[in-house]
């Protein structure tokens, strides 16, 4: 037996005490942590050169300047317009895709290989293309993000869809339940989980493929505006654009956090406690 | 009392019918191969008949024939290929370690998990990427940022999968460890681990797949040489011909680190076998 | 009234099951009469699930026929009702609803749906749980409910198969006597699969014990306790002989597997 290493730690997975002790600090503790990043951060900036690394307070100045400048506005605007519009284009053609995929048990091990070697192609580098055949415009920064978003789309809503569980199924048939009976009161509920968690995924795959684009090949947009100050080094700007581009990204994704844990919650198997 | 022939029209529902082993004679594998196939068939076609114009698409026997070419010119080896993979594979082997030990010290600590879990779940939602500007303008275009971004985007996907893994080890078994009364390393080493690596593996294997996007889009984006690089090169440049070559070796490549990394992993990976 | 056989409902004439080049049944050939309660015992893997699909006609016979009411089986039919081994309950729909669900397939307007599913859930003791969903009810209460919903369609031929199987013993125990108690106002024909026997003498009229893979019928076993049963009636001289003649028969299989085996 060794000297003075600790026996095995606890168990760790103790049933959940939800003591409010415990809950204020299951609540609490990201929130100590995330301001305890803010305060190292500004301590750095303190401590090094504040041009090289401004702190906290001047980089939310230097966004809210930036944001009065009609130039800035518009290139914010535009980034959330063309966000929107690529990620309705996802939910909407990728989860009717995928599903209808997934109906076929047949088909979608067919193409499921495929899908799966597109997907695993670092799909930055297919831009070019999207620039060749859509232009500069906002087309192909559009396409390019509905292509990033629209893949793992289809791909987790073919699986929700083919797997509906075996009894039910069953039950359905000895029902002597019409195809179209089961997929509306069988098929579509079980994938109702599985598709709130793809909104989420893919929200933030969208959102950063759209923002690769714009860096790359953007004339306006928040990844222009990025890259844009990077010859100027005009650090505080910078970090005041990453902050806005974090609330924007986390602003939806919490609320898709909720409706996926509500969700989660009422239809799956593990339900209501 | 007549004795049926199997001729006899059943009306068992299609969606509890299993799926049917062919379609027109080919089964599912054949089919993914067949379209592939046609896909590529398709592109040929276009590029050679002119309906796409030549500037935009390039026939895939070019495509193969170019990328033929690039492997054999030594200043692309040397100052675009083997550093890209380098990175990669640099990027893979930190994210990859960092994130092990991260996942334990989140396993071992209650408060870090509590305070950094939610933190994790919407990583992925906020374009990582966005602070790529920031290191460039701290370090200079070079190898720095590309691996400080790469590792970050890549680390957070091992750090849940292997935690996952840790979470995996059945209660009996741990209750089992503390009745031997093994120490906290013993426990690590004979029990977690083994335990978590199916979960690892998986996590490592997505962790190569984020690398080696990581790596690529910040080539891309802003770099002076690299495989990312030398394709938003050849498209600045209108060099179509060497695009899609470039194109073309990175999927290959892609593929290939994937498909070794996966068999190297794969001994290991016990609930494979 | 229970246990007067009038005529036959399910009439199986060397029935077989084969996938690919395996037989995995029969020929079996069975009868069960308009309000008898028939169970099916028989070690794992001898294909009673799969007789059962095939008399509720979710899966087709190889060769021989079935024939229900006089009628080949070309599919499910609607007056018979089948209750799984795991209850099949939706968990996004309330317990009401899920009792209503049979109804729904059958395009029973929203009134009749409610009023008959409450009718059932309160057959099956479960009226208080109307609302909730079927995750906070326990594996016994969800079973109740699949048998609620079984009832809903007033069937004249009801399959289970194995619904106890995936409780404790206690339970189970609890809820054969509530199936009892359920069963015994009913006129409806019962084909029951159950591993323990104990279950199959206390509901049965008689008790068919099946072998082993390829399943074949051993034996169609009598059980003559009176109607109507209680929880008492195990007790009686006739069900410990019917018992323990099962048993010999369900043992001599199970020896055979096993020495098969090794």
């Amino acid at each position: 037996m060794t000297t003075a290493e600790t026996v095995v730690p606890p168990v760790v997975r103790r049933p959940e005490r939800t003591s409010r002790r415990s809950r204020m600090a299951t609540a609490s503790a990201p929130v100590a942590l995330t301001l305890g990043l803010v305060g190292l951060w500004w301590a750095t900036a303190l401590v090094l050169d504040s041009s090289v690394f401004p702190d906290p307070a001047t980089a939310v100045q230097r966004l809210l300047v930036n944001l009065e400048g009609a130039r800035f506005l518009r290139s914010v605007t535009g980034t959330i317009a063309r966000l929107a519009i690529s990620y309705s284009l996802v939910v909407i053609v990728g989860a009717a895709v995928g599903f209808a995929l997934g109906l076929s048990r047949f088909w979608s091990d067919a193409v499921s290989p495929l899908l799966y070697a597109i997907y695993s192609i670092p799909k930055v580098v297919l831009f070019p293309l999207f620039l060749l055949f859509l232009g500069l415009g906002a087309t192909s920064q559009i396409a390019f993000a509905f292509f990033s978003g629209v893949l793992p789309m289809i791909l987790m809503m073919t699986n929700a869809a083919a797997a509906a569980p075996r009894l039910p199924l069953k039950l359905a048939a000895s029902l002597r339940m019409t195809r179209a009976a089961v997929i509306r009161k069988i098929v579509v509920p079980n994938a109702l989980p599985a598709f709130t968690s793809a909104l989420r995924l893919t929200f933030g795959l969208t959102f950063l493929g759209l923002l690769i684009v714009e860096m790359f090949s953007g004339v306006s947009g928040l990844g222009y505006e990025l890259l844009r100050n990077i010859p100027l080094a005009r650090m505080g700007d910078i970090i005041g654009e990453v902050i806005l581009v974090v609330v924007m990204a986390l602003v939806p994704v919490t609320a898709l956090r909720a409706l996926e844990g509500r969700i989660h919650r009422r239809y799956s198997a593990g339900g209501a406690k | 009392m007549s004795i049926l022939t199997s001729a006899r029209p059943y009306r068992i529902p299609g969606y509890l019918r299993p799926r049917p082993a062919t379609v027109l004679g080919l089964a599912p594998p054949a089919w993914a191969a067949v379209l592939g196939l046609a896909a590529m068939a398709a592109v040929e076609l276009a590029s050679r008949t002119g309906v796409v114009s030549k500037f935009d698409l390039v026939p895939p026997s070019r495509m193969a024939a170019r990328a033929a070419g690039l492997l054999t010119d030594t200043g692309f080896l040397t100052g675009q290929l083997v550093p890209s993979i380098g990175l990669i594979a640099a990027t893979f082997a930190i994210a990859g370690g960092l994130g092990v030990a991260a996942a334990y010290l989140l396993w071992r600590s209650e408060w870090c998990r509590k305070a950094t879990l939610p933190l994790l779940g919407v990583y992925y939602a906020v374009p990582v990427f966005a602070v790529y500007p920031i290191l460039v303008v701290l370090f200079g275009v070079g190898t720095a940022p590309i691996l400080v971004v790469s590792v970050a985007f890549a680390v957070v996907v091992v750090i849940t999968n292997s935690l996952t893994g840790f979470d995996s080890v059945p209660a009996t078994v741990t209750k089992l460890a503390r009745a031997r009364r093994l120490t906290a390393r013993q426990y690590l080493t004979k029990v977690l681990l083994p335990a978590a690596v199916p979960d690892v593996v998986a996590g490592l294997r997505l962790g190569l797949v984020y690398s080696t996007i990581g790596v690529l889009a910040t080539e891309f984006i802003l770099s002076t040489k690299g495989l990312g690089h030398f394709i938003a090169d050849a498209y600045h440049t209108f060099r179509v011909d060497d695009m899609y070559a470039g194109i073309l070796l990175i999927c290959v490549v892609a593929l290939i680190l994937n498909v070794t990394v996966a068999a190297m992993l794969g001994r290991i990976d016990w609930r494979r076998r | 009234m229970r246990g007067r056989v009038v005529s036959r409902l399910v009439d199986v004439h060397d029935a077989t099951k084969k996938f690919g080049q395996v037989t995995a049944l029969g020929p079996i050939s069975l009868t069960i009469g308009e309000g008898e309660f028939v169970s099916i015992v028989g070690p794992s893997g001898c294909g009673k699930s799969t007789l059962l699909e095939i008399i509720g006609g979710l899966q087709h016979t190889s060769s021989g026929s079935v024939q229900v009411r006089g009628e080949e089986l070309t599919g499910p039919r609607d007056e018979t009702a089948i209750v799984f081994q795991d209850s099949a309950t939706l968990p996004w729909r309330t317990v009401l609803d899920n009792v209503a669900f049979a109804l729904e397939a059958r395009k029973v307007p929203r009134d009749a749906r409610r009023r008959i599913a409450e009718e059932r859930l309160a057959t099956v003791g479960l009226q208080d749980f109307a609302d909730h969903y079927p995750a906070q009810l326990s594996g016994g209460m969800r079973q109740r409910v699949a048998i609620a919903r079984a009832l809903t369609t007033d069937p004249d031929l009801i399959l289970a198969d194995e619904p106890f199987g995936a409780l404790d013993e206690q339970t189970r125990l609890l809820m054969s006597y509530e199936l009892l108690r359920v069963v015994e106002r009913l006129a409806c024909g019962v084909l029951f699969i159950t591993h323990s026997i104990q279950e199959a003498v206390l509901l049965s009229d008689r008790v068919i014990v099946m072998s082993a893979r390829p399943g074949r019928i051993l034996d169609d076993i009598a059980i003559p306790l009176p109607h109507p049963r209680d929880p008492d009636v195990l007790g009686q001289p006739a069900a410990t002989e019917a018992a323990n003649r099962i048993w010999g028969l369900i043992r001599r299989e199970a020896q055979l597997a096993m020495g098969a085996a090794s």
